[in-house]
């Protein structure tokens, strides 16, 4: 009976594992079922190596030790194995809740990582992680979720690996342009999913909405070998702006949060301008805005519980626009 | 580049492994909720797994297990691969992705513990620059966590919720039913004995949850619960846009049917649960929208704008005073 490729990587991972010694590729190719026995040396050296990244992809560590004539392989004991894992109840209801909301989450890139990382950890934990009754799969995007997600995932291994990525994009105008890429990183938001990339065509960075990427390529010419550097400093997380804060020029805000918008601060602050407490109950919020109005209506939409601090001119334009609001429906 | 489907399975054949570390019966289901497929997938998988081993020259190493209907025996001890094998750095962003979803605090102990259950050159930190699979929303981890609970166990909950439209907050008798994560919201779909009806609450304007020691009996078929109403069902409003853009959509403005008039504005029939959500709307677009009818509705957007104008008269005032 034939041995399939997934039977031959499992034999291949408990024959490592269970030498007590460093083996040689030979006592491989002799001892593991599924490895041809008319196959050439070359043949097997290249499937040998495919099947190795593939237990490192699975969480295998190998160490190879050059001491003598021929290489020899061994698992390394201490990376590969993790100690006990120790859940406090409500941990263990954390993650089931996480793991049924995004493993049913059709636009949620990294599923198959996480089912396995999910089994992993129970493997690890005295706590059954069981599935979750009330928690119901996710719609974290909800423009065609399928290919977001898929193109986050190859955008996600873009980054990691630093290559290149080519797509045709359509602007808002409904034109659609060929781009080539350096891709930084990748955020979610109100139900899409970002690619931030520097554009040497534009010499710039810029923000692409994921759902409008189509063609997806990723450079896949010497796959270990990066086609750039991510700058040091970079954090996806400073490009996360929120709509009042597109536009060439930048002033800064102070608002008040105070009731329920104090309550949700950190989410409503959604990561943008700094967050310090002003007593017990309240927080003042500096957040940097580019577009007046946006940031007004923000403010209507928002609350209650924001009042703007600073400048006067943005409290005048919310002030101006609810009274037009009150007349207008009197 | 993605995984082969070979690959695929390998790697769930290996995560299933350390399951099967102690001889004796466990059921299909116990191993399929373990690694997050169905019975038929787990048994398929088993079968797989028995044909695996060590050595080919010793059959001594194969691995010894067999399925039985529902239930796995396992009659030998494993050969190797016993021990649970620590995350990769693609898997600890997964972990750390999903739990972002749910608010958890980047400052939880259960973060902290996950790194070191990964491999060494994972680094958290780095991971967070890179990919952001949500906005921080501290405390609601908990929330979700105290309803899951309540829901599986059938316990009626008092919520204390901080309406969007009025600020006041109130407290409720629920019967916790489904929660759902929709774009970057979560909702709670629950039975309100207040309200004496099916309510959806959003959970980050949940403040606090209790539970009580009463019960009750959850509906079937709420897989297929959404948080959007069924809008044909609803009652609709008329509202006059000044002009078109791009947030008039169907995505931004749900169950909406628009129509554009030659002088450029719009005129919109937007279907409404309660008339809380369409005043705050239509109020936040400080006078560039309208409603026409119902004349209720027009009272609710009057309202919401002078109470916003109050409010920030007050913080005026309060300011005035320092």
């Amino acid at each position: 009976m034939s041995v399939t490729a997934s039977e031959r990587i499992v034999n291949l991972a408990l024959f490592l594992a269970s030498a007590r010694r460093p083996v040689s590729a030979q006592e491989i190719a002799a001892g593991v079922a599924g490895y041809p026995a008319d196959q050439n040396a070359a043949a097997f050296g290249r499937m040998f190596e495919r099947d190795k990244e593939d237990l490192r992809h699975a969480g295998l560590v190998i160490e190879i030790d050059r001491s003598d004539t021929v290489e020899r392989y061994r698992v390394d004991v201490d990376a590969t194995f993790s100690e006990d894992l120790k859940l406090e109840p409500v941990e263990a209801v954390e993650l089931r809740a996480a793991a049924a909301a995004m493993l049913g989450d059709p636009s949620f890139p990294y599923a198959e990582d996480l089912r396995i990382a999910l089994a992993k950890l129970t493997a690890a934990s005295d706590v059954r992680v069981r599935a979750s009754a009330a928690v119901m799969p996710a719609l974290s995007a909800d423009e065609d979720p399928v290919a977001q997600g898929a193109a986050v995932a190859e955008l996600t291994r873009a980054i990691g690996s630093r290559k290149r990525a080519s797509f045709a994009y359509t602007g808002a105008a409904g034109r659609s342009s060929q781009r080539t890429v350096e891709p930084w990183g990748l955020f979610a938001r109100d139900g899409r999913w970002y690619l931030v990339a520097h554009d040497p065509a534009a010499d710039g960075v810029r923000v692409f909405a994921v759902s409008r990427v189509g063609e997806l390529v990723v450079e896949s010419s010497r796959p270990k070998t990066p086609d750039f550097d991510t700058p040091a400093g970079f954090d996806v997380r400073t490009w996360m702006l929120m709509p009042f804060q597109y536009g060439p020029h930048s002033r800064e805000a102070t608002l008040r949060l105070t009731g329920p918008a104090a309550h949700r601060a950190t989410a409503l602050v959604a990561g943008q301008g700094t967050l310090a407490a002003d007593g017990r109950d309240a927080y003042l919020w500096r957040v940097p805005f580019a577009d007046e109005t946006l940031m007004a209506r923000w403010i209507a939409a928002s609350g209650p519980g924001i009042e703007v601090v600073a400048p006067g001119s943005l409290r005048d334009s919310l002030v101006a626009g609810l009274r037009k609001v009150v007349e207008q429906h009197g | 580049m993605a995984e082969s489907p070979a690959a695929a399975r390998a790697r769930r054949l290996l995560a299933l492994l350390p399951f099967l570390r102690r001889k004796g019966l466990v059921p299909l289901s116990e191993l399929a909720a373990a690694v997050g497929t169905d019975e038929a997938t787990v048994a398929e998988d088993l079968t797989v797994l028995s044909l695996c081993g060590g050595d080919e020259r010793d059959p001594g190493q194969l691995i010894g297990v067999c399925v039985d209907g529902d239930t796995a025996e396992v009659f030998a001890d494993l050969p190797a691969l016993e021990r649970p094998v620590r995350l990769t750095p693609v898997e600890a962003r997964a972990v750390t992705a999903a739990l972002e979803t749910i608010g958890l605090d980047p400052r939880s102990p259960l973060l902290a513990r996950l790194a070191v259950h990964a491999q060494r050159d994972v680094d958290p930190e780095s991971v967070a620059r890179s990919v952001r699979a949500a906005f921080r929303q501290d405390g609601q981890a908990a929330v979700i966590a105290a309803l899951d609970v309540a829901s599986e166990h059938g316990v009626v909950a008092v919520i204390g919720y901080a309406s969007a439209h009025s600020g006041q907050e109130s407290v409720r008798r629920v019967h916790p039913w489904a929660l759902h994560r929709w774009r970057d919201s979560w909702y709670l779909v629950a039975f309100c004995e207040t309200a004496q009806e099916q309510r959806t609450f959003r959970v980050d304007r949940i403040t606090s949850v209790a539970l009580t020691h009463d019960t009750f009996d959850r509906p079937e078929g709420l897989r297929d619960a959404s948080p959007l109403p069924d809008f044909d069902a609803l009652p609709r409003a008329t509202v006059v846009f000044e002009e078109d853009g791009p947030d008039l959509n169907d995505r931004d403005w749900p169950g909406t049917t628009f129509d554009r008039r030659p002088d450029g504005s719009v005129v919109a029939s937007v279907p409404y649960a309660g008339s809380g959500w369409l005043a705050g709307a239509v109020a936040s677009r400080l006078g560039s929208a309208r409603v026409i009818e119902p004349a209720h509705l027009r009272e609710a957007v009057a309202g919401a704008a002078q109470r916003i104008l109050d409010e920030t008269a007050r913080g005026s005032a309060a300011g005035s005073k320092d």
